[in-house]
């Protein structure tokens, strides 16, 4: 094995670990273990920010291609923006019991993609590219960070002590969970417009209407529902946790699940 | 007609109606179709499940899209999201500020007792809504105190949002503006070869566009670049194009069209042409390039009642019983030749470049070897009207984003002391609301201003 897959290994374990933590902090309301598991996290980016780096330095690019790059690269994301997170709002700690499960799955499931180190495709030498990818990732972020938001605050207003007693309240929960899913809402726009255009350059046609195509905006006009249902219809509290928990269902199919569609898209995705 | 108005702008019934949509979008992504066949499956399911292979052309996303419930869906939505649009700005020009009171937005009250006078209150409130750069006015309470009016973030979330569904207005438009005047088909060229675009290109969507411009397209330079051989690096070349009147010469690589007249040329495939002559008994039965794609070419040869299905190995490697290519480049060039007769392999047959060899009856000459780019031509009138609608919809989401639409109240009435009851609104943040109306009330009850 290779130092890189050892590094990204260490990160899953990491993170796998952090996990167990978090959960056994939350059954056992060992407030402690919300410390141990955010050492284990912040282990776990460590090694992922090793992998990242190594894989960078011996593709010559920034890891975007196909599935275990794009993977790799985005569930960084998540975890550093949790970390900064936490760094700004440290009450923001036990989001990791949302967190870590979605990157662990998403991580995990790309270890069987391992790709050789190759240079760029000419298909990603774009300028759009760094849009594209970028805001793509800082939506995947938004959105994951939103569904752990969703689990506390219902696990919160279940009663529950331990970690919970820690977290915000209500009321924060909710509003985080709304910001942060205008955020995801804005970025995955720009991801989107962005997209089309390269789309453009590259095919002769902005819109095709293949199913990595079809599922982005599928996500996005969910969150979108999730936004009119939330700010002009009023709904919050337990049903709005539901929904950011519940339409995170299409991002996670649009990473994971992508594949057993094929099209044109996923041959560069 | 009220009625109809009301449930055109009904939001629900929209939210709804878009929740319906992305059921059907869903869903129709699992439908089988090219994306998840392969040209073989899709021809089997045609001749052998014609029900099976009629969901699949009309239900796949493509279809879908185009059926008439979805349009009518689509137009419906569209519709909704004009009228909604235009009702809220005529709201906002009519009254100028946001209807609380009518809109689902959180809300929270605190009340505060103080020795200051109304008087004195009134300017100390005053002084800090300014400070703060809120935007207030004041009327008379239903008590006879006073009512200080506070807004903020107002304009700029409204604005923001009007521009954001103006431009996703103009998305639905760019739709059947692509659909109905916009072009696309698909050329293919080999290194060296001149064309004529109107009568080279296939695939052509609108099929019935009408007179087509009539240019020569000269193809030269096509080169793929390999990292060690294997890995993809560019595939580039050199297009020339004249009508007689405007000429114009320009590189291409992928990511990198080439423009003529309005019509864009993207490279879309990159591949190898063989020159092969096939001959039996003497008698020649083809002699032309061969357009080679890395799985394989099947050519059918009418005449002969044959098939020829051929690979081509740029860099031909055997290793005991397998064959295959080291690399992408042209370093050691064969051809495995298959015909077949009645689905049946009669004859194989490997061949060197420069070289003859048997093929069953049949002798297979190997001449030379050039490139051939596959090249996505389109022609995009609603370019610029997506372009609009990006610079309308991005922007207007981001100011949505920032902005915080909120509103206090203040109720001032005396009682041998002063109480002030504020009341506060807003759109998305409960807990910020509640932090903003708690330091009013703590500025006010210490007399900060």
């Amino acid at each position: 094995m290779t130092i890189e897959g050892i590094s990204i290994w260490l990160a899953i374990f990491g993170y796998s670990a952090a996990f167990i933590a978090f959960l056994y902090g939350l059954i056992f309301e060992k407030s402690k273990f919300n410390d141990y598991a955010y050492i284990l996290t912040s282990a776990g980016l460590f090694f992922h920010t090793s992998a990242l780096i190594l894989r960078w330095y011996l593709t010559g690019h920034f890891p975007v291609m196909f599935e275990y790059e794009n993977s790799m690269s985005g569930t960084w994301f998540v975890i550093f923006i949790y970390i900064m997170m936490r760094l700004w709002f440290p009450q923001s700690k036990p989001f990791g019991v949302g967190i870590l499960p979605i990157v662990i799955l998403v991580l995990g499931n790309s270890m069987h993609a391992v790709t050789e180190h190759q240079p760029l495709e000419p298909p990603f030498r774009s300028n759009w590219l760094v849009v594209h990818v970028f805001f793509a990732w800082f939506s995947f972020a938004a959105y994951t960070i939103a569904f752990s938001t969703g689990i506390l605050y219902l696990l919160k207003s279940s009663g529950r002590k331990g970690i919970l007693e820690r977290l915000p309240g209500l009321k924060i929960l909710d509003e985080l969970s709304i910001r942060l899913i205008l955020f995801g809402f804005f970025t995955e726009a720009v991801m989107i417009a962005s997209g089309a255009i390269w789309a453009y350059g590259l095919w002769g046609r902005y819109w095709g209407w293949d199913p990595v195509e079809t599922w982005s905006l599928i996500s996005w006009l969910t969150y979108g529902v999730v936004l009119h249902l939330r700010i002009t219809l009023g709904w919050k509290g337990k049903r709005a946790a539901w929904l950011s928990i519940i339409s995170l269902s299409t991002i996670m199919f649009l990473l994971v699940g992508i594949k057993y569609l094929s099209g044109i898209h996923t041959g560069v995705f | 007609m009220n009625t109809l108005w009301r449930v055109i702008i009904s939001r629900k019934l929209a939210t709804y109606l878009l929740t319906v949509m992305i059921v059907a979008m869903i869903l129709s992504t699992f439908v089988p179709s090219e994306f998840t066949m392969t040209q073989e499956e899709v021809f089997n399911m045609k001749q052998n499940r014609p029900a099976m292979y009629w969901v699949s052309e009309n239900l796949y996303t493509p279809g879908l899209v185009k059926s008439a419930p979805f349009i009518i869906l689509s137009a419906f939505l569209f519709l909704s999201t004009l009228a909604c649009t235009f009702n809220r700005m005529a709201g906002w020009i009519r009254h100028r500020r946001v209807e609380f009171e009518k809109e689902h937005a959180f809300s929270f009250a605190s009340s505060v007792r103080t020795e200051k006078s109304a008087e004195e209150l009134r300017v100390s409130i005053k002084n800090l809504l300014a400070g703060e750069r809120w935007e207030y006015s004041e009327t008379t309470g239903e008590s006879g105190g006073f009512v200080i009016t506070a807004e903020k973030g107002g304009q700029s979330g409204f604005w923001g949002s009007i521009a954001f569904h103006l431009g996703l207005l103009l998305c639905f438009l760019a739709a059947p503006v692509t659909y109905y005047w916009g072009f696309n088909a698909q050329l293919r060229m080999m290194d060296g070869e001149t064309v004529s675009f109107k009568e080279s290109i296939v695939d052509k969507h609108p099929a019935s566009l009408g007179a087509l411009p009539d240019f020569d397209l000269t193809l030269t330079d096509l080169k793929g670049e390999y990292y060690k051989g294997l890995y993809k690096m560019d595939f580039s070349g050199r297009l020339k194009a004249s009508n007689g009147l405007h000429q114009k010469e320009g590189a291409f690589s992928v990511n990198n069209p080439f423009e003529f007249t309005g019509y864009t040329f993207e490279m879309g495939e990159f591949g190898f042409a063989t020159k092969v002559v096939l001959s039996k008994k003497g008698r020649t039965i083809l002699d032309q390039y061969l357009m080679q794609r890395g799985e394989g070419s099947y050519f059918k040869l009418e005449s002969e009642e044959i098939a020829l299905f051929t690979i081509f190995f740029p860099d031909f490697h055997r290793e005991g019983a397998k064959v295959g290519s080291k690399t992408r480049e042209v370093k050691n060039p064969h051809i495995l030749a298959t015909i077949s007769k009645d689905d049946k392999d009669i004859a194989k047959g490997l061949v060197k470049l420069g070289e003859s060899g048997a093929v069953g009856d049949y002798q297979l000459r190997f001449d030379s070897v050039t490139n051939w780019g596959a090249f996505a031509v389109a022609k995009e009138p609603a370019l610029p009207i997506l372009w609009l609608s990006f610079c309308l919809g991005v922007p207007g989401l981001l100011v949505r984003f920032l902005s915080n639409q909120r509103r206090l109240e203040f109720e001032i009435a005396s009682k041998g002391y002063s109480e002030i009851i504020i009341r506060g609104y807003s759109r998305y943040y409960p807990a910020f609301l509640e932090r903003e109306v708690g330091k009013m009330a703590d500025s006010l009850t210490k007399g900060a201003l």
